[in-house]
């Protein structure tokens, strides 16, 4: 008899009481997904900012930096932005390797946690939020959801990705002596930049 | 495995400062987190009532929601593997690796791979295993085994962790500060960056297995699984057959509880949800394994005990434990410890001798039961194990003695009623002979009174009271 058959034939010889289906939880959504996300995300701690357009993303990368880091890994699909005016060189994600800081749109993020999703369907993958140690994540409004839930449903369609990587707030650990330090794997630092 | 029983680890504990001080440390922070996450959280009991549900929900409907996972993930493009037992799934796992010529492997913190003890067979097959859990990293080099399900590492002391790095890291500079915390993490970060990279394989465990969509969902905070699961072309899960729910609706309410319970955080700092291997020009392996493992857990589904397999080990009941948080994980002598490892362990391992010593680690207080998230019996669950160990002849001569007067007592009201008068009269005799404590007792008392006196008995037993009251 084949391990499957084995386990499946054992589990179904004894009969459980079953519970009537349980009633899928949703919490009210806030009025402004863009805030609420904003401020769970500094409770873990994140930081965050609004611009009012996609051309400010330059200006505002550089004021979070800081005059120390001028190279930066820039996602394709912002790459044609005026970078070098803001005193920035854009450079191309390159891949699995580790980098100072990195710029790229999030697929979607979840207001109730302060989540941001990142997904093996980008062409840059996860590595922005795990590489990196600065992650300057773009998103834009109408890509948050209030809750995981719908976010899952949202990106599902036919098929979920590969992965799907949720991440809330910086990398973190607490396994020495109990006390919380940040950057352990993933980014040491997270910037949420919301954008129309 | 050490020589000594659960008594005899447990006594060399109580002696270890160093380790007393770890874990009343830890249980400090791991209660107040959980308090607090819950005094933020107005719908806490709410989602606790359903995650209740949606876990016995997923006891009974194991074999259908298994085989709808299975189906879905296939779907997905991943390869199903059941194993019945330990070595069932250590084989499988090594089988993958060879298939692949990977000799690297880089592993998340997995409890399953701890329970089938998956990193001493890797090594003898050629493959190398390197932990990227921070606290399992550390016990790795440290050759040790975890103290803790969710906190490996929690009996250490940064300066024992220093030391280990010092004794593993022999490429480094050896006068380097790493006296600070921070150091240690930076230079743990660095050192497996590398390991990342380099790897063929990544092995996780699986915190949740969701039929509908043939998902795996893993939980961690340093985003050492992100890495283990998309750095390197091949990925194996390893699952216990139970962490399967039905639907993403109950995969989220168990994630609520999960991180408030664990850690006090209400959402993990990383989740990772995969299916299936990279398809087209996505990133991640292309080849996607995994493994089911049962190893006791369908005949747990059989017995009195099957509400043990609703646990989504957050570590809750270890961390309200007054036994757990005075002797700490290893005393167990398994990978599960603490309430949840005194029901498990006996499962996994079988009755002996020794692992029937774990259910009686309890004074019963019902902590455990009271904070956990999915509301496990495990204080009944503990009398079944010790009902089971009694009927199996399995305490001893003395043990069974002793339950045996004590049945006889309390069966026959009068017996019990003039047994315990002498008694009180005695002990108020040998207070008044000691000089208003009682100091020292013979026989089976001794232990009792070597640390402490006791006060004499009331002079009406509370059974007396309670007559004159009503």
């Amino acid at each position: 008899m084949s391990a499957r058959d084995l386990i499946l034939g054992r589990l179904r010889a004894t009969q459980h009481r079953l519970p009537d289906p349980v009633a899928p939880y949703r919490p009210e959504a806030p009025a402004d997904l863009g805030a609420a996300l904003a401020a769970r995300a500094r409770a873990v701690f994140a930081t965050a900012e609004e611009i009012t357009s996609l051309d400010d993303l330059p200006a505002a990368v550089a004021r979070y930096l800081g005059p120390d880091i001028t190279t930066l890994a820039v996602a394709a699909e912002l790459r044609h932005l005026a970078w070098s005016a803001a005193g920035l060189t854009p450079a191309a994600p390159p891949g699995r390797a580790a980098m100072a800081a990195s710029v790229a749109p999030v697929v979607g993020a979840i207001a109730e946690t302060g989540t941001l999703i990142l997904t093996s369907r980008d062409p840059h993958g996860p590595w922005p939020n795990l590489l990196a140690d600065r992650h300057i994540a773009v998103v834009p409004r109408g890509l948050i959801s209030a809750t995981l839930e719908e976010a899952v449903a949202r990106l599902a369609g036919n098929r979920l990705p590969r992965s799907l990587h949720l991440a809330t707030g910086p990398s973190r650990t607490g396994d020495i002596e109990q006390t919380l330090e940040l950057g352990a794997h993933g980014a040491v630092a997270v910037h949420l930049v919301l954008t129309p | 495995m050490t020589t000594l029983d659960f008594k005899g680890r447990a006594a060399k504990a109580l002696h270890d400062p160093q380790l007393t001080g770890a874990l009343a440390r830890a249980k400090g922070h791991f209660a107040l987190g959980r308090a607090a996450a819950k005094a933020r959280t107005p719908d806490f009991e709410m989602l606790r009532d359903r995650a209740t549900a949606i876990r016995r929900r997923s006891i009974a409907l194991m074999p259908d929601l298994l085989e709808r996972f299975e189906a879905r993930a296939t779907a997905a493009g991943a390869t199903v593997h059941w194993a019945a037992d330990a070595a069932d799934a250590r084989a499988i796992a090594t089988g993958i690796c060879k298939a692949h010529g990977a000799t690297r492997a880089i592993k998340s913190k997995s409890m399953a791979t701890e329970e089938i003890e998956l990193n001493a067979h890797l090594l003898s097959h050629g493959i190398t295993p390197v932990e990227t859990d921070l606290g399992e990293y550390i016990i790795q080099l440290r050759g040790e085994t975890p103290s803790h399900i969710i906190a490996p590492a929690v009996h250490l002391t940064k300066d024992q962790v220093a030391e280990t790095f010092r004794a593993a890291h022999t490429d480094l500079d050896p006068a380097r500060d790493i006296s600070e915390r921070q150091a240690l993490v930076k230079e743990a970060r660095v050192k497996l960056r590398e390991a990342f990279l380099a790897a063929d394989v990544g092995i996780t465990g699986a915190n949740i297995l969701v039929a509908e969509t043939g998902t795996i969902v893993l939980v961690s905070n340093e985003g050492n699984i992100d890495l283990t699961a998309s750095a390197p072309r091949l990925h194996i899960a390893i699952a216990g057959i139970e962490k399967v729910v039905e639907s993403w609706d109950d995969a989220g309410i168990v994630l609520r509880v999960l991180a408030r319970s664990a850690t006090g955080q209400d959402m993990s700092s990383y989740v990772t949800v995969l299916t299936g291997p990279a398809q087209g020009d996505e990133v991640g392996p292309r080849t996607s394994h995994i493994i089911l493992l049962d190893n006791g857990r369908s005949t747990l589904a059989a017995g009195n005990k099957a509400e043990m397999l609703a646990c989504i080990r957050c570590g809750a009941c270890l961390n309200h434990c007054p036994v757990y948080t005075a002797v700490g994980g290893h005393a167990y002598g398994g990978p599960y410890s603490g309430p949840m490892g005194a029901v498990l362990t006996p499962a996994i391992d079988g009755l002996t001798k020794d692992t029937a010593n774990l259910p009686n680690a309890s004074s019963f207080c019902g902590r455990c039961e009271a904070v956990c998230p999915v509301r496990i019996p495990l204080p009944m669950l503990l009398r079944h194990w010790r009902e089971d160990a009694y009927a199996a002849g399995l305490p001893t001569r003395g043990e069974r003695w002793g339950l045996g007067i004590w049945r006889a007592l309390s069966t026959r009201p009068w017996a019990y009623r003039l047994t315990q008068w002498s008694a009180a009269r005695g002990l108020r005799f040998v207070s008044w002979w000691q000089g208003g404590r009682i100091k020292r007792l013979p026989f089976a008392g001794r232990g009792f009174t070597a640390t402490r006196d006791i006060a004499p008995p009331a002079a009406k037993s509370f059974q007396a009271q309670w007559r004159g009251r009503r």
